[in-house]
């Protein structure tokens, strides 16, 4: 079984993906929703890139599966900053107080990105 | 490939389902404020009777928005022009006439301080034109000198401008915790070199009006130590004039035919310099004038208007001169430690007692006359030697000019313990019509034990337009609550300890421009002498204008009704011995220390623990969920006038009421109080609409009018369609507090609370969170600015008259921060010390006019502790003082828990302690405390019966307050609620759908096409 530039990507998208996790510890408010599906994502990637290696038709999927947890992640991580987000436009909050959370954002969207690259590419070819 | 591509579609769709799933789910708990921003609504009120039932009790006076629009700027104007104080005329320089060539100087001309930076009183425009200086000074005739403003609207000159967020923003305002007070501070100012000779040249012959402004905010304060931010620029203290602010004005000293100076701050300045430079004609403080205020301070300065205000503040020299400055910023326990910032470890302790603002100066300035008490002693001393009156104050609270004469007659004083009147006659003796302001303070006699300040405001009234020559008599209603001492010391008949005394003695009171002119007329009186009094700017001495009344007996009894101690723990020298030196008349070099770092006692950790209250099995239970055949409307009357009144609360019908709630009901209605309450099927209670703040609507996220109307409310007679030019228009507009309260017109204050209900009555709102009500402790706190004064009971008289203008129209105020919210800096978690009588003299007497008449219906708790126990979870504050000494019926709902996130801000100690609902939009970040959200503890609160009880009164209190309310416009007996699932709501449904199909189909194509490579 031959590994795919999906393979590396992919465990490049579960090693950014706890990086924002750690990032997500210093935002305003945080929920354990989003630590749950991001570390979820990481460990569904991890382990499907070296289960790929034997079985491609079954791990193969484990990065668009990765992708759906992330996706889960980061939208959990919005719904309880809504009210700050809120009280940014209204004026009650700077962007100073959301600046770690939007951190997070950004790496956790560059995640999210490469989980879906894996997805379209596979980590192992398939005989 | 195609294998690759379905995967990776799946994986596309598979993210946006789950995104959607998610949105579906949390949308549903938002549902109300979402449907707010859209016009739409998740349930509908279906008439089942007679649908011609007229069911709008409460009606606008106004028959369309533009008019009501234009009432506001009209009334914004006329309170603005009666709250500029002029503090300075000389060579009658003002006002100008019409015509005059006016040079606007400041780069602050084109970003002046309107309202706040951020926060629940930011201002900003949405969709209308505010006043400018431009617009307000051009539109009276005046002559404006172009260059100058071409100079400060250029590219070059925007560098300067204050912009730590956005134009026109000095300050840094953080709503998180900071181990690091506000560093810096830029003005906005230009320097001297912009301005060349040929610009110069153009104001030679013109009047300059130069403009200094300092900014307000929520979550800020100003530091004594901040640096300017400004290269090339600096100031000694943020509240003295900076270097380029002095610049200007020796360039316009020397560039004009006379200077006029307007201070465009609600935070107390040093105006010292500009009160004695000769060249500087005028002074007018103008405060923060809001988004139309500006056309009433061109009235002033044109002549429209003679200006009658008065000061909300003493204008020390020295900002920083004051005994509570010793222990204003960041103090942390030693139990802190920088590495885990938390919302517990800092605290205040306010030595200075009861002397507070002007409490302090003239307190200190009559031991000084009478030479008791240490009082030259240079403890204090703004120069370093001899404690001097004069070196000390530059402009006394309550003191403010006219452009003509008025001289005042204190004709009379009936008085006795249970209160009385006061009357004085006030004659113009200049040559200009104008209104005055009777000032009436009173002195207490001090024997040396309970602490008393010299001079205290005891009432006020305002004159109409009195012609030159003419004469009014006003009535100023004396109520000895207003100035009573308390006496912690004090053991009552009853046996319980604690009481508001009338100490027998002396009791003088006094007519005056300001404390201090009404204290020499008390002192020249007392000691029948003139020569040691101080005598300030224009301020006469007449002891005729005093007047003695002697209390025989000591009376701890009338005032004193169910009082008892309830803030022992509050003096931080009860808990820990000697910590604290507090300000004393008996030695005034005494009370000049900054506490040493306090290390929590066990007791002080039983509140910094942050969990007074355990749920625990108790009792036989609560009845929730009763048919018992109510509505909130059954306990409301509508008169055949159109009068409304109310059941009283200890009708038996608003406990059956509150008992057709069902529990899971009480626990929505209690957690998710933010930007509306809860509606209450069960007892025909709609959702109800709660906004900011104390300048107007606050335009949270989205502005206007329109926002929460939809289209099932077209019905009602002030609907906004969203058609009309003004439904987009901020309402936030107002002028701020200290300009409403400078204006010293209650009648004024009334109507600006009835334009308050009249906005709620276009904007579907029915409660607005105002007014500020906390004390101006310090000028650094920078968020004075939504609040009145460093008085009291000035602050006592605005808010009940703003409160009474308010609820005539069915507003349901909600004045805040209850209490002791004194400093922005850490504000969450921030333990609060002080002494008993300096609390509820002080603090607490600002609200004790709006809660013991129950003018206002709501009360917000503040971010603070009381001692070190959340205020919103405090029974000596809430249940205590509020409801057993004041008897106070209306709601609590903490402020933004939210936001806060926090375990002692916590939904279990809150409503244990009486503190009602919690002001949070969702209970999601309830769910990241220990105590995680109500629903999840349902048995353990359902098996605690006192707990329940709290439930039951808190919501009673609340129901009680909404019954007062507009929200029964568009209600009647046979009005039904309705479920409806809005569009938005079905749309996400029909995505989920969707993309759940979209992702089978991907997953299903992407393995047949694998299936197909297998053959």
């Amino acid at each position: 079984m031959k590994r795919t530039i999906g393979f590396y990507i992919e465990f490049a998208a579960a090693v950014v993906g706890l990086v924002s996790a750690g990032l997500y510890g210093s935002s305003m408010i945080i929920t354990k929703n989003t630590y749950i599906f991001i570390i979820a994502a990481a460990a569904v990637a991890i382990i499907s890139s070296f289960a790929a290696t034997k079985t491609p038709k079954v791990f193969n999927w484990g990065a668009p599966l990765a992708a759906c947890l992330m996706a889960a992640g980061i939208a959990y991580s919005i719904t309880v900053m809504s009210d700050p987000i809120g009280y940014f436009i209204s004026g009650l909050y700077t962007i100073n107080d959301l600046k770690t959370w939007i951190t997070f954002m950004i790496v956790a969207g560059v995640s999210w990105l490469l989980y879906m690259i894996a997805g379209f590419t596979g980590m192992v070819r398939e005989a | 490939m195609k294998k690759g591509i379905m995967r990776g579609l799946a994986g596309i769709s598979a993210s946006l389902l789950a995104i959607c799933f998610v949105a579906t789910s949390y949308t549903a708990t938002r549902a109300a404020f979402i449907n707010t921003r859209l016009g739409t609504s998740s349930t509908k009120l279906v008439e089942t009777g007679d649908p011609s039932t007229d069911k709008y009790y409460y009606k606008s006076e106004f028959s369309s928005l533009t008019d009501l629009v234009e009432a506001k700027k009209s009334l914004a104007a006329e309170i603005s022009s009666e709250g500029t104080v002029l503090l300075k005329n000389d060579n009658s320089a003002l006002p100008l006439a019409a015509g005059s060539k006016v040079t606007l100087w400041g780069h602050n001309t084109i970003f002046p301080a309107l309202g706040g930076m951020i926060g629940s009183s930011a201002i900003a425009a949405e969709g209308q034109e505010s006043a400018s200086f431009m617009s307000a000074f051009g539109s009276r005739g005046f002559a404006l000198n172009e260059d100058f403003i071409n100079l400060y609207t250029s590219e070059e000159a925007f560098a300067y401008t204050r912009e730590t967020f956005f134009p026109g923003a000095g300050l840094l305002p953080s709503f998180a915790a900071t181990w690091e007070p506000g560093q810096f501070y830029m003005t906005g100012e230009i320097p001297a070199s912009m301005y060349t000779d040929d610009l110069l040249a153009t104001a030679d012959d013109t009047t300059a009006i130069v403009v200094i402004t300092r900014d307000s905010s929520e979550a800020a304060d100003y530091q004594p130590g901040m640096v300017c931010a400004t290269e090339g620029d600096a100031f000694e203290r943020p509240l003295a004039l900076s270097q380029y602010e002095q610049d200007m004005l020796n360039l316009a000293k020397a560039h004009s035919t006379g200077v006029i100076v307007l201070i465009n701050a609600d935070n107390a300045m040093e105006l010292e310099n500009l009160k004695n430079d000769p060249d500087i004609d005028a002074i007018l403080w103008i405060g923060a004038p809001g988004l139309y205020g500006l056309n009433g301070v061109a009235d002033v300065v044109a002549g429209n208007v003679n200006p009658s205000g008065r000061l909300v503040d003493t204008y020390a020299v020295n900002s920083t001169s004051a005994p509570a400055m010793q222990n204003f910023g960041m103090f942390l326990y030693t139990s802190s430690a920088e590495d885990a910032v938390d919302l517990d470890d800092w605290y205040i302790v306010e030595t200075e007692g009861i002397y507070n603002g002007y409490k302090y100066y003239e307190t200190r300035y009559e031991d000084q006359v009478l030479g008791q008490g240490n009082a030259d002693n240079a403890a204090g001393s703004t120069t370093g030697n001899a404690w001097s009156y004069a070196d000390e104050v530059s402009y006394p609270f309550g003191y403010g000019m006219s452009y003509t004469t008025f001289e005042q007659k204190l004709d009379a004083v009936d008085v006795s313990v249970d209160g009385g009147t006061a009357t004085v006659t006030v004659t113009n003796t200049g040559s200009t019509a104008g209104k005055s302001v009777a000032e009436l303070f009173v002195q207490t006699p001090y024997t040396g034990g309970i602490e008393k300040a010299s001079i205290q405001l005891a009432g006020f009234a305002k004159t109409g337009e009195i012609a030159p020559g003419a004469s009014e008599t006003v009535t100023i209603k004396i109520d000895p609550a207003l100035f009573a001492s308390y006496d912690e010391n004090a053991v009552k008949a009853d046996g319980t300890q604690g009481a508001w005394v009338l100490e027998a003695g002396d009791y003088y009171f006094a007519i005056g421009n300001g404390a201090h002119e009404a204290l020499n007329n008390v002192l020249a009186l007392k000691t029948g002498s003139e020569d040691k009094l101080v005598k300030l700017n224009d301020e006469g001495v007449n002891a005729a204008n005093a007047y003695l009344w002697t209390l025989a007996d000591t009376d701890i009894e009338t005032y004193s009704v169910n009082v008892q101690n309830a803030l022992q723990e509050m003096d931080i020298n009860k808990v820990i011995p000697g910590t604290a030196e507090y300000t004393t008349r008996a030695d005034w070099s005494k009370g000049w220390k900054s506490v040493d770092p306090i290390t929590p006692t066990e007791e002080m950790n039983v509140g910094l623990g942050n969990d007074n209250y355990k749920l625990n099995a108790n009792g036989e239970g609560v009845t929730w969920g009763a048919d018992n055949g109510l509505t909130l409307l059954d306990m409301v009357t509508v008169e055949g006038d159109g009068s409304i009144t109310v059941a009283d609360l200890d009708d038996p019908r608003w406990q059956s009421l509150v008992e057709q709630v069902s529990l899971d009901e009480a626990i929505q209605f209690i957690e998710c109080a933010g930007d509306d309450i809860e509606n209450i099927d069960s007892v025909l209670l709609p959702r109800t609409f709660m906004n900011d703040g104390p300048i107007g609507f606050a335009y949270d996220q989205l502005a206007g009018y329109k926002t929460r109307w939809n289209k099932s409310d077209s019905a009602a007679p002030t609907y906004v369609s969203g058609s009309e030019a003004e439904s987009t228009y901020s309402m936030a507009t107002n002028p701020t507090e200290p300009v409403v309260a400078a204006t010293f017109n209650t009648e004024l204050i009334q109507r600006e609370g009835e334009l308050y209900g009249e906005d709620a009555l276009w904007a579907k709102e029915s409660i607005c969170i105002c007014p500020g009500v906390n004390l101006h402790r310090t000028p650094y706190c920078a968020r004075n600015h939504e609040y009145y004064s460093e008085d009291s009971v000035l602050t006592n008289l605005c808010a009940m008259a703003f409160c009474e203008g308010a609820s005539s129209k069915g507003l349901v105020t909600q004045a805040k921060h209850y209490a002791f919210n004194h400093q922005e800096l850490n504000r969450s978690g921030l333990s609060t010390f002080a002494t008993e009588q300096a609390c509820r003299e002080n603090e607490l007497r600002c609200f004790q006019g709006v809660m013991s008449t129950n003018t206002t219906d709501t009360v917000m708790t503040a971010f603070n502790r009381v001692g070190t126990v959340f205020a919103g979870a405090h029974e000596g504050i809430l249940k205590q003082i509020a409801r057993n000494e004041w008897g106070f019926e209306g709601g609590f709902v903490t402020d933004m828990a939210a936001a806060q996130a926090a375990e002692y801000m916590n939904w279990c100690d809150t409503v244990a302690a009486g503190g009602g609902l919690m002001l949070a939009s969702t209970n999601g970040n309830f769910a990241n405390t220990s105590f995680g959200i109500m629903e999840n503890s349902r048995d353990a609160i359902a098996s605690d019966t006192y707990y329940q009880e709290q439930m039951q009164e808190g919501i009673k209190y609340w129901l009680y307050a909404l019954a007062h309310s507009n929200i029964i416009n568009g209600l009647s007996q046979t009005t039904e609620i309705v479920p409806v699932t809005p569009w938005w709501q079905m749309a996400l449904y029909v995505a989920d759908g969707i993309l759940a199909a979209l992702t089978a189909l991907f997953v299903f194509l992407g393995l047949k096409s694998k299936k197909k490579v297998k053959e």
